[in-house]
């Protein structure tokens, strides 16, 4: 995705760049409720998904993770572009003039250059998959040991008043976001260091 | 033989201009490109390498068409004999001075003539480093290495002197020089200095209005005054006790020592030009 929206021109690259922030502005329920009416077992992407993997999108494990990489995509394609964009023109031009290819340039020399802005991605992406709520609840319900993840299970103890439960949860949880943000911090300056 | 015509429009800071090029470089010579900021000289050099595409015309090496609007050829960039050296050197930081080299080479084969250009470019002691640790004249040379590892057939300079102070900028001159005359390859530069010009070029071409003006050896082109100018600048500064002036000069400010009746009608601001009709040799 990275590849096409740094590489190409083309006139549908403004819808392209838009439909893969669309997450960011989007209410949670309208994003679910779109992808849980395309994962039914009748619509085109779920019935591509049965008759390709036997698999069923709506209310599944796989049907959240599939919906968790459409809903982190911004997280992790907008960090990486703006970092390409970046980068001096001169470096790709320098890597053409030496006889290699786009791909080549991309994956020996545009891409080992941005290195702190992939692993903040990677950690970025992940931390707030681990903690979506309303895009889950839409297209995997709260189904215990299939789809009741982490944010889910603690709206779930808090409305059977378990709030011994509930409270350990949210710590677990507020200690997670907090290393990870901790992590981010360490790994940029790192590299702030290395590359600079 | 290397023709290059073609028209290309360009849209800037300083709007829009309109490039009309007609150059011929031959074989193994050197030429210099000259214009002023904005002219459009990096452009030229990005179309000759295939980093741009021209609105119309051709660009030829040889027998070999690397460009013509009528017969809608274009050739990448990978496939032109070009090197380039940016103004900005573009060596990737993630790599060590070697790993640069290397990656300029097709195959491993080639280490014979990587170990030659390190020795020639003295550069063998910096190959484990990496570029952000090097000094700018040490990455000038790195990047003039790594665009002729590729056996160009024209080597294609922006600016590339122009981040040095002056002696390094004379020691970088002769490697230059002797590695055009050592491989025998073209080559195009694009520069602001007139010295540089006429100590390397055979031919200067000077771009304006987004057309080649004037082009010719640099001496008959650059017009040298007939008397030995030294050097013309602006008064900083007049002390009439110990009969000095201070003057500001593009390559930086000096002292001068003058007979006091030299002072007088001088004023700070003033713009004076200094000449010489004698000289004596240092080295």
């Amino acid at each position: 995705m990275v590849f096409v929206i740094t590489n190409y021109q083309f006139r549908l690259k403004n819808l392209l760049k838009s439909v893969v922030t669309l997450p960011l502005v989007l209410p949670p329920s309208v994003l679910g409720y779109y992808l849980l009416i395309s994962f039914q077992q009748d619509a085109f992407l779920g019935k591509w998904f049965g008759a390709l993997f036997d698999i069923q999108l709506a209310f599944s494990f796989e049907g959240i993770l599939l919906g968790s990489i459409i809903f982190s995509l911004p997280f992790m394609v907008n960090p990486v572009v703006s970092a390409l964009e970046t980068l001096p023109a001169s470096l790709r031009e320098a890597s053409f003039t030496l006889g290699k290819s786009g791909f080549t340039t991309y994956t020996k020399v545009l891409l080992p250059n941005i290195k702190p802005a992939i692993i903040t991605a990677i950690i970025m992406t992940f931390a707030h998959t681990i903690g979506e709520f309303g895009v889950i609840l839409m297209i995997g319900g709260n189904i215990p040991g299939e789809t009741r993840v982490a944010s889910l299970a603690i709206y779930h103890e808090l409305e059977a008043l378990n709030y011994d439960i509930a409270d350990s949860y949210s710590l677990i949880l507020l200690v997670f976001s907090l290393s990870v943000l901790l992590i981010v911090y360490f790994f940029q300056k790192r590299f702030k260091t290395d590359f600079t | 033989m290397i023709e290059v015509r073609f028209e290309k429009a360009l849209s800037g800071q300083s709007g829009r201009l309109d490039l009309k090029i007609d150059l011929g470089l031959e074989k193994g010579g050197f030429y210099a490109l000259m214009g002023e900021s904005g002219a459009g000289k990096t452009s030229i050099l990005k179309i000759i390498a295939g980093l741009m595409r021209p609105d119309g015309g051709f660009i030829r090496y040889h027998d070999h068409i690397w460009y013509d609007d009528r017969s809608k050829v274009f050739v990448k960039p990978q496939m032109r004999k070009v090197g380039f050296v940016f103004q900005d050197y573009a060596l990737f930081p993630n790599m060590t001075v070697e790993q640069n080299l290397s990656y300029a080479l097709a195959d491993s084969i080639e280490n014979g003539l990587l170990n030659e250009i390190l020795e020639l470019m003295d550069l063998k002691s910096l190959v484990k480093s990496k570029p952000q640790q090097l000094s700018g004249g040490q990455q000038q040379r790195v990047a003039l290495a790594r665009a002729i590892l590729r056996k160009p057939e024209i080597v294609l300079l922006d600016e590339p002197l122009s981040a040095l102070d002056r002696k390094l900028r004379k020691k970088l001159q002769n490697d230059l020089e002797s590695l055009h005359k050592h491989y025998g390859f073209t080559t195009l530069m694009v520069t602001h200095d007139e010295s540089e010009v006429t100590r390397l070029a055979d031919e200067v071409f000077i771009l304006e209005k987004g057309e080649i003006l004037r082009k010719g050896p640099p001496l008959e082109i650059l017009n040298p005054a007939i008397s030995l100018e030294i050097v013309e600048g602006e008064i900083l500064s007049i002390n009439v006790d110990s009969e000095e002036l201070v003057i500001s000069q593009p390559n930086g400010i000096f002292k001068l020592s003058v007979g006091s009746h030299k002072l007088e009608g001088l004023s700070i601001g003033q713009h004076i030009k200094l000449t010489s009709k004698d000289w004596s040799i240092n080295e």
